[in-house]
């Protein structure tokens, strides 16, 4: 079960991937976004946690590459964000 | 009569205050609280956290990615056009790479110029390589026939064989089955 905090971030990593269409998403990239829209700010391990938690329910694709994974919305993920946002 | 919402006094900032905003969230990757102090000092408005947030989701962030995602796809279409022939793998690289550039908030899109000419370069190089190495096949298959014909003149020149010999032997040499 997720807390509202949690969620809240789910949906920030989300809405982020989401504004990035076709595009893979640098993880550094995701994580200074995620970090301006949620109030107050999330830590690392609470994005880490969100990323985590929306991998292992199949909402992203992560591509790893020397400067960090990349990171793109599923179709699942697609799905999740139009129903959360 | 109500307190107007803070969000709202930041959605209807004249122009240049807003860009200014945007500027100081973006660019200078201001904090939050640093953006709210510096409102106050030089337009003297006065705000939350949250609707600064809000005015960075609408203003900034969604604008940004919409706009990265168009300078990617400008520079795919350019290399599309381009003279230099660029294959679908390395349009498709150069986008990706535009797309971080363009998104990142220090990112510098001049840097993508010299990644497509690197890349071009990368292009052009590997199609060369190509051609050599089909120059040097051809050449080992024009070897192979020369010796092929001086064989076949040596045999037709030995005297010593018989003509089924001779036919066997040139049956061999060109490796012609029956």
């Amino acid at each position: 079960m997720r807390t509202p905090r949690a969620h809240s971030i789910d949906r920030a990593v989300a809405r982020v991937l989401h504004n990035c269409g076709t595009y893979m998403c640098p993880e550094n990239v995701l994580r200074a976004e995620v970090v301006s829209l949620v109030i107050p700010p999330p830590s690392a391990s609470e994005i880490d946690d969100s990323i985590r938690h929306l991998d292992t329910e199949r909402c992203l694709t992560g591509i790893p590459a020397p400067t960090g994974t990349k990171w793109k919305l599923s179709d699942t993920g697609r799905a999740w964000h139009a129903e959360n946002s | 009569m109500p307190k107007p919402r803070s969000d709202s006094k930041l959605k209807s900032l004249p122009a240049h205050q807003r860009d200014m905003l945007r500027s100081w969230l973006v660019e200078d990757n201001l904090s939050y609280e640093k953006a709210r102090e510096r409102l106050k000092e030089d337009f003297g408005i006065e705000t939350s956290e949250r609707a600064l947030s809000e005015f960075y989701a609408t203003e900034c962030f969604t604008v940004r990615f919409a706009q990265a995602g168009e300078i990617a796809d400008t520079i795919a279409a350019a290399l599309a056009e381009s003279p230099d022939k660029f294959d679908e793998a390395t349009i498709s690289l150069v986008k990706q790479k535009a797309f971080e550039r363009a998104v990142a908030k220090d990112g510098d899109i001049k840097e993508l110029g010299i990644l497509a000419s690197i890349l071009g370069d990368t292009a052009k190089l590997r199609i060369k390589q190509q051609e050599v190495e089909l120059a040097g096949r051809r050449v080992v298959l024009l070897e192979k026939k020369a010796e092929q014909a001086d064989a076949a003149e040596s045999i037709t020149r030995d005297e010593s064989l018989t003509p089924e010999q001779r036919e066997k032997k040139m049956r061999s040499l060109f490796s012609i089955g029956g």
